[in-house]
């Protein structure tokens, strides 16, 4: 298997990913492009990070003020 | 402190929340002022188990859900043109598809959920998404609800639904680049 997806199409895959489970064969693709792609895996990171800070708003913030 | 009182330091908070998902000042009221109401009619059901902050939080999502139920079609949202879509985010990318210039790493991001200010510049940056997808990435990643779901209820194709949500996830991750980690490196 060649790497052949290029880093757009990834940062659309790993926001997809966050909507519906991914194929077997694109998360494969996925795991594959962030070995040889670090700025990838770390945008994958973010976007999680993402998720995670946008419950939180809803949640924390009002005990906060 | 009486519920009543706490609530009351509760209420420009929910108000503020109301607002941004429902972007109609006078529905926000009403809605926040049911869910207090909904509150103070029930305090039974409020013992402590949850802080109240969370709590009035979580009733107020629920019902900020109905009243967007209950509109159902009348939330219009256009669906969006989606080569300008597509033309803003190619500025990110070179031709070939690689970063134009690749994201940077961010430096201890669980450290940043602790801060109140953090949840400030996060706001600023939601704030700043276009309305329509502002509304579209906030049912999904506020409110919680499954993409189909929101297509479905306001009446867009999935796949703009997903190029909706890819655009507020990247332009919030360029906005959260910006105004929070650069000043952390």
């Amino acid at each position: 298997m060649i790497d052949d997806l290029d880093c757009k199409t990834v940062s659309r895959l790993i926001s997809e990913g966050q909507d519906k489970l991914l194929t077997p064969p694109e998360r494969a693709r996925l795991r594959l492009h962030y070995v040889v792609c670090q700025t990838c895996r770390e945008v994958d990171g973010q976007m999680s990070f993402l998720r995670q800070a946008m419950k939180r708003l809803g949640r924390d913030e009002p005990s906060q003020r | 402190m009486t519920l009543e009182s706490e609530l009351a330091a509760l209420h420009a908070p929910l108000l503020r929340f109301a607002k941004l998902q429902l972007r109609n000042d006078s529905m926000a009221e009403d809605v926040v002022s049911e869910a207090l109401l909904a509150i103070l009619e029930k305090p039974d059901n409020f013992e402590g188990r949850s802080s109240l902050p969370t709590y009035s939080t979580g009733i107020l999502k629920f019902k900020i859900v109905d009243l967007i139920r209950l509109r159902g079609r009348e939330v219009h949202i256009e669906p969006l043109d989606e080569q300008s879509l597509d033309d803003a985010l190619d500025a990110l990318f070179q031709k070939d598809g690689h970063w134009q210039e690749p994201p940077p790493a961010w430096q201890q991001p669980e450290r940043a959920l602790e801060q109140s200010q953090f949840f400030e510049a996060l706001q600023v940056c939601v704030d700043r998404l276009p309305a329509k997808i502002g509304r579209v990435f906030m049912m999904r990643e506020w409110l919680e609800r499954d993409t189909e779901d929101i297509c479905q209820e306001l009446g867009i194709t999935a796949n703009n639904c997903g190029v909706m949500l890819y655009r507020a996830r990247m332009q919030l991750r360029e906005c959260l680049d910006g105004n929070w980690f650069r000043g952390q490196r």
